[in-house]
């Protein structure tokens, strides 16, 4: 059980990404309906029902995850510890997990029933408190906080106001792109678009106080921000948190310009439903589907923080300003490699499974021709991003150009160059056979990733090149690409060495931000109405290839020393 | 305007459910590619110091770490010069941040700690300190 302590320690990050989103989108429901949906009056009835069977939803997940994370945990413990199932039950984690997972429960089964008769702003508070107060309790007792040696209670308020902003506003999102198109008449979806806009400015405000506050806590310094692992993470999240403020600011805009919009010239109160308006309300909804999908990827960075030591603890191996511009400046990249002879051999299978310091290991393998072969295959691979990104802008800005939309093909190209030098130990370089290679659960998943990164490029291919018409179609790269940014954040390397480590995550982190800009701006693009985006449009489709470039630049300069 | 005929529809609509299924096991397989145990637990300060030489005999051991700890889930192992590993029996702390345990008898050789933690927000962390004994 001690060697997939790995492998559960980051399925436990996963799970704690979801418990914290399905969290935020129950407390963000609640506050919706009490907040704005309610107060809109008998005109957002239609409302009601869609929201609470989004809470419910919400709910049921939220217990089957908190239910996974509490057993990943518990299985864990009873493997490696050899405790008892009762001793499990007292430990603080499986308390929490288990309050939270009744009350998600509950509140599934009582909410369409209970919930659908109150009318009123505070009743409804009244209802939903108790299960918003169990819920957040049961975050911030899973939280740095708890395990803090000081300042708990303070830094555990904070955390509670922090993760409370977060889901009055990211968690309430959902539930406003689904309102708008069933409610009837302009005044009621200008009302709730507004109120929503209101409560969003409040809990950006706090959540980026209480934020700051709690970087006080568990940073504590600048050096501290730019030379470890969370104060890196704290940057990502924050560069991301500016991205979300612009796409808000631009829905704010859109919000004020509905008092100015007229639909219905005539001024008659239009009974037809909003959705199929090409005025701002439509660009509201497909902008707050960018924001709700960067707000997710926060979310993701967010897990990822939870599992790191605070920075203010870490006082060693700390990067300095030097260092990491030493390692950022410009170089020419690699364009010979070393023989497969002079790589380090193989680590043996036993031996990587069960080591207790993956580090070891990790040095072990990462001698210079290591390090040549990785910056290598990387400069290369930044090469054909480049290339990916000048065919998808070639293609989007001069469509004349009938060839540069066979950029996607790229894809295919990268998953043939991934395949023969991800594992050099492997065939078609190595002793180990192809078939062998498979019995490694990593070089396994590298090829299975291969095969799918090859069948992605050719499904873009057919949506680029008409072959495959379909609209939802097209939204397979964007969400791949954003998915995929937001996956980034979570992925480290053992190299054996701490800084180099962090550097390599600088890296990866930076990466990952722009894969989600680049996806979402290129989700944005194709979920407006074809030739009716505007200039919101346009520049969504300047901004994803743009990114796909910046991609392909960063892998160029990628250096592992 | 000649419409697709129904195997090109067919071909398309296999495509794109293959499409989106492929994206889904993408994502998922990308998401296990992590390579290594994370957790926030560090050790900050611990008796014998990582490749430390001390006298042979009865040892104690102390293990401070930056956050509280959940010392009735959590254990200390001792890898032996024999590569046999003994689980130690856990003190009562003396805080909520330190583990403690004693070593019996210890004969010239190396040795090596062996911690796994569980912090109070039900993270888990493992790490390891090499010693030597005279």
């Amino acid at each position: 059980m001690a060697w997939l302590l790995d492998d559960f320690a980051f399925l436990s990050v996963l799970l704690k990404a979801a418990t914290l989103a399905f969290e935020a989108f129950v407390i963000g429901g609640l506050l919706y309906i009490a907040l704005i949906a309610i107060p809109a009056g008998p005109a957002a009835q239609p409302v009601l029902s869609r929201c609470r069977s989004g809470i419910r939803r919400a709910a049921m997940m939220l217990a089957i995850t908190e239910l996974l994370f509490v057993a990943v945990d518990s299985a864990i413990l009873m493997g490696t510890v050899g405790l008892s199932v009762r001793e499990i039950l007292r430990a603080d984690y499986f308390l929490a997990g288990t309050g939270a997972m009744l009350a998600s429960l509950v509140l599934f089964l009582i909410l369409e029933g209970a919930a659908a008769r109150i009318a009123s702003i505070a009743k409804f508070l009244l209802f939903s408190l108790p299960f918003i107060a169990v819920l957040a309790a049961a975050s911030v007792w899973t939280s740095h906080s708890i395990s803090r040696l000081d300042d708990r209670l303070v830094t555990g308020l904070l955390t509670g106001l922090h993760q409370l902003a977060v889901s009055a506003w990211i968690g309430a999102m959902p539930f406003l792109l689904i309102s708008i198109p069933a409610v009837t008449g302009r005044e009621t979806a200008r009302f709730m678009a507004r109120r929503f806009s209101s409560l969003a400015m409040v809990c950006v405000a706090v959540l980026i106080s209480a934020g700051i506050a709690l970087s006080y806590f568990y940073v504590g310094s600048v050096p501290a921000l730019y030379g470890t692992a969370y104060g890196f993470m704290i940057l990502t999240k924050s560069a991301l948190l500016l991205v979300l403020l612009a796409l808000g600011g631009t829905n704010w805009w859109l919000v004020r310009s509905l008092d100015c919009q007229a639909w219905d010239r005539s001024g008659v109160a239009n009974s037809k439903p909003l959705e199929t308006s090409t005025q701002p309300l439509l660009f509201l909804r497909r902008i707050g589907e960018a924001e709700l999908g960067i707000g997710f990827s926060i979310i993701l960075a967010a897990a990822s923080l939870t599992s790191q030591p605070p920075a203010i603890d870490l006082v060693e191996d700390r990067l300095t300003g030097a260092e990491i511009v030493e390692r950022y400046h410009p170089i020419v990249p690699r364009f010979t490699t070393p023989s497969v002879d002079q790589l380090s051999p193989a680590t043996p299978l036993e031996e990587s499974i069960h080591s207790y310091d993956m580090s070891a290991v990790a040095k072990a393998h990462n001698q210079d021709p290591d390090i040549a072969w990785s910056e290598y295959s990387h400069h290369w691979a930044g090469l054909i991003l480049l290339g990916i990104g000048a065919g998808a802008w070639l293609a989007a800005r001069f469509p004349r150009f009938g060839w540069a939309r066979h950029w996607p093909l790229g894809f295919v190209a990268l998953a043939i160059f991934s395949f023969l030098r991800g594992d050099p130990e492997n065939w078609p370089f190595g002793p180990i056979s192809f078939w062998k290679s498979f019995y490694d659960p990593e070089v396994a998943l590298h090829r299975i990733y291969d095969v799918l990164i090859a069948s992605y490029g050719l499904f873009e291919w057919g949506v680029q090149t008409g072959r495959l018409k379909s609209r939802k179609a097209a939204y397979v790269f964007p969400v791949i690409m954003a998915l995929g940014g937001a996956g980034l954040l979570l992925h480290t390397h053992a190299l054996g060495n701490v800084k180099n480590e962090l550097l390599i995550e600088m890296t990866h982190n930076t990466l990952g931000v722009l894969a989600v800009i680049a996806g979402w701006a290129r989700f944005v693009e194709v979920r407006l109405p074809i030739g009716q985006g505007g200039r919101v449009s346009r520049i969504a489709a300047q901004v994803w290839p743009a990114c796909l470039l910046l991609i392909g630049f960063m892998l160029l300069n990628y250096r592992e020393a | 305007m000649t419409l697709p005929s129904r195997s090109t529809l067919k071909w398309r609509q296999v495509s794109l459910r293959a499409g989106i299924a492929s994206s889904a096991l993408f994502v998922l397989v990308g998401l296990l590619l992590a390579t290594q145990a994370i957790g926030h637990a560090i050790l900050v300060r611990s008796n014998p110091k990582a490749n430390e030489v001390v006298a042979s005999g009865d040892l104690k051991l102390e293990l401070e770490f930056n956050a509280r700890v959940d010392a009735a889930r959590s254990t200390l192992h001792l890898l032996l010069p024999s590569g046999e590993t003994k689980k130690l029996e856990l003190l009562p702390q003396p805080s909520p941040a330190i583990l403690v345990a004693k070593a019996s008898r210890l004969a010239p050789g190396t040795y090596s700690i062996r911690w796994q933690v569980l912090t109070n927000d039900g993270h888990i962390t493992r790490g390891e300190v090499p010693f030597k004994v005279k």
